[in-house]
């Protein structure tokens, strides 16, 4: 916004100095000019019915080389919820026992592991059930990894870059953030979870969809200011498409620990939002 | 003109609906509290986890805790320091062998020869010399039996009794429900405890409600055991972390003779451990 009114002043004070010149010439002057600001669109899906959702629109109206200083403007007041890696599921926090907490049976007799999260939702509760198991001397019961997947999807005309904040929530401590880690494990970019994107797409780092990770495996702990994670140096849109065509999904991950949580480790709960801001440096 | 100019430029800034670039994500981990209970397979006498009890509620009973148990089956519990089922049948037929006292020029000896609690066509023994002070009878007529519980919670257990078959309400309170304890350690079969701790901080013995108590009193479901703490003390294997709870059944004093005649008394008692 601030360089068209710049050009319009120097305009008017070119047309002031041409209209305190001495002798008067029949001239007549026009401008005309184009712009398209690079724009990124971000979408997941609507927590509340499921359905694709765009909710960040990022015009490029600055030049900050951090989204705290990017100067870009979002057309849409409302924030993005990522969604279940692979799928339209919503992965917002009201989802109270999110995925990566199930417990291994380990080594029973008879029969080969088994996740006690039989129905596969990621939580390990009423909804689920399995046979009694034999026991032997080694037998265990642990968490094997704890891990959650989600995604969100992203088309732009412009390069991009991401930085990320973490906060804790509810009474998780400050050493659960440090045991707590954030994965970008690559961009995706094409595939169907529910809508088909990116066939018109590109990687938004040219080196590869790993490329242009940044201390990928973070602490919490060390995210609770604003850190990049990602600078991207082309743009999505490789060709002519819809804007799901020209998209790509970026898969994050998060993990506790090492995972290996057994029955010494007690019942916890940690928790932390995770946000990701979008904008042209 | 001027002011009207400045005046439309503020209120575009004001109603633009701009917002910030955000993505919000939420990394949330929970372990839910789990009790695995086990014991053995009633038909093979394997070690068997047959509860696996998950707390999803908070109720303070049994009845009312809300909590999930994944496994559709039940645990049997087994005769204490063995494997060995201690099944509906054995619950009844256990305990009552004879003793043979004051046998001319014997010690006592008990007519279950083979050991196995019944006295019965698998038993023999010798001929022995009567006297006047020769007693047959019961000295003591004790069932006891076990289970074993992992936990990485407090746990509690609630338990009923219920009369099997022709058992009368005079024999339900004939009958005594003791609670032996807790055996942190040791090898019934399958070695247990070495990673484990009591699940009552204040030891084997701590946490027990409603001791020696009549069966006729635990007729409805009842609070027996208030734990305080998990039982894994330490990372180890499903075994390592678990403890044996000891449980034992008394008919009155035990002290029966033939003049009390044949009679069969017995009842099913459930255990339902839960997260409060």
């Amino acid at each position: 916004m601030l360089k068209p009114r710049l050009a319009d002043l120097f305009l008017a004070i070119a047309m002031l100095c041409l209209v305190a010149a001495p002798e008067a010439h029949a001239d007549i002057i026009d401008s005309a000019r184009f712009k398209v600001d690079g724009v990124v669109v971000v979408w997941a899906a609507d927590p509340n019915s499921g359905e694709t959702i765009v909710a960040d629109f990022i015009i490029d109206t600055g030049t900050g080389s951090t989204a705290a200083t990017s100067g870009d403007i979002d057309l849409i007041a409302d924030d993005l919820l990522t969604v279940v890696t692979g799928s339209l599921e919503p992965a917002d926090e009201n989802v109270a026992n999110r995925q990566g907490s199930p417990l291994i049976i380990q080594r029973p007799l008879g029969t080969g592991n088994f996740n006690t999260d039989t129905n596969g939702d990621g939580v390990m509760d009423a909804d689920d059930g399995f046979d009694a198991f034999q026991l032997r001397g080694n037998t265990d019961v642990n968490t094997r990894r704890m891990e959650i997947y989600s995604s969100f999807y992203v088309a732009s005309s412009v390069p991009f870059r991401i930085d990320s904040l973490a906060t804790p929530i509810g009474a998780t401590t400050a050493d659960q953030m440090n045991r707590m880690r954030a994965y970008l494990d690559q961009v995706t970019v094409s595939g169907d979870d529910g809508i088909a994107f990116g066939s018109a797409a590109q990687l938004p780092n040219s080196g590869g969809p790993t490329s242009g990770r940044r201390l990928n495996g973070r602490r919490f702990s060390q995210m609770l200011t604003p850190r990049n994670i990602f600078r991207g140096n082309q743009r999505t849109a490789a060709s002519r498409g819809s804007l799901a065509d020209q998209s790509v999904r970026f898969d994050m991950r998060y993990r506790y620990n090492s995972g290996n949580i057994d029955l010494a480790d007690g019942a916890f709960e940690a928790e932390a939002e995770i946000i990701y801001t979008v904008y042209i440096p | 003109m001027q002011w009207r100019v400045i005046l439309c430029g503020v209120l575009t800034m004001v109603f633009q609906p701009v917002g910030d670039a955000n993505i919000s994500d939420n990394a949330h981990f929970k372990v839910n509290g789990v009790v695995v209970v086990w014991s053995a397979d009633p038909t093979t006498g394997a070690p068997l986890a047959a509860d696996f009890i998950v707390d999803t509620g908070t109720g303070s009973t049994g009845a009312t805790s809300g909590d999930t148990d994944e496994i559709a089956e039940n645990v049997t519990a087994v005769v204490t320091g063995t494997l060995e089922t201690s099944g509906p049948n054995g619950s009844i037929v256990q305990g009552s062998p004879m003793t043979i006292n004051q046998a001319t020029g014997s010690n006592a000896f008990s007519t279950d020869s083979n050991g196995d609690r019944v006295m019965d066509a698998n038993d023999a023994f010798s001929a022995f010399g009567l006297r006047g002070i020769t007693r047959t009878g019961v000295q003591q007529m004790e069932v006891q039996s076990s289970f074993y519980v992992a936990s990485s919670v407090p746990f509690r257990i609630d338990t009923v009794a219920t009369p099997v078959g022709a058992t009368t309400t005079a024999q339900m309170a004939q009958m005594r429900f003791f609670v032996d304890g807790v055996t942190l350690s040791g090898d019934d079969g399958v070695v247990f405890g070495g990673a484990a701790q009591y699940p009552n901080s204040g030891g084997a013995n701590a946490g027990w409600r409603n001791n020696n108590s009549q069966f006729t009193q635990l007729m409805t479901p009842t609070l027996v055991f208030v734990g305080n703490q998990r039982t894994a003390a330490s990372r180890g294997t499903l075994t390592d972390q678990s403890v044996r709870l000891d449980f034992r059944y008394r008919y009155n004093t035990g002290n029966f003779s033939l003049s009390d005649g044949v009679f069969e008394a017995g009842a099913e008692f459930v255990y339902t451990v839960y997260i409060p």
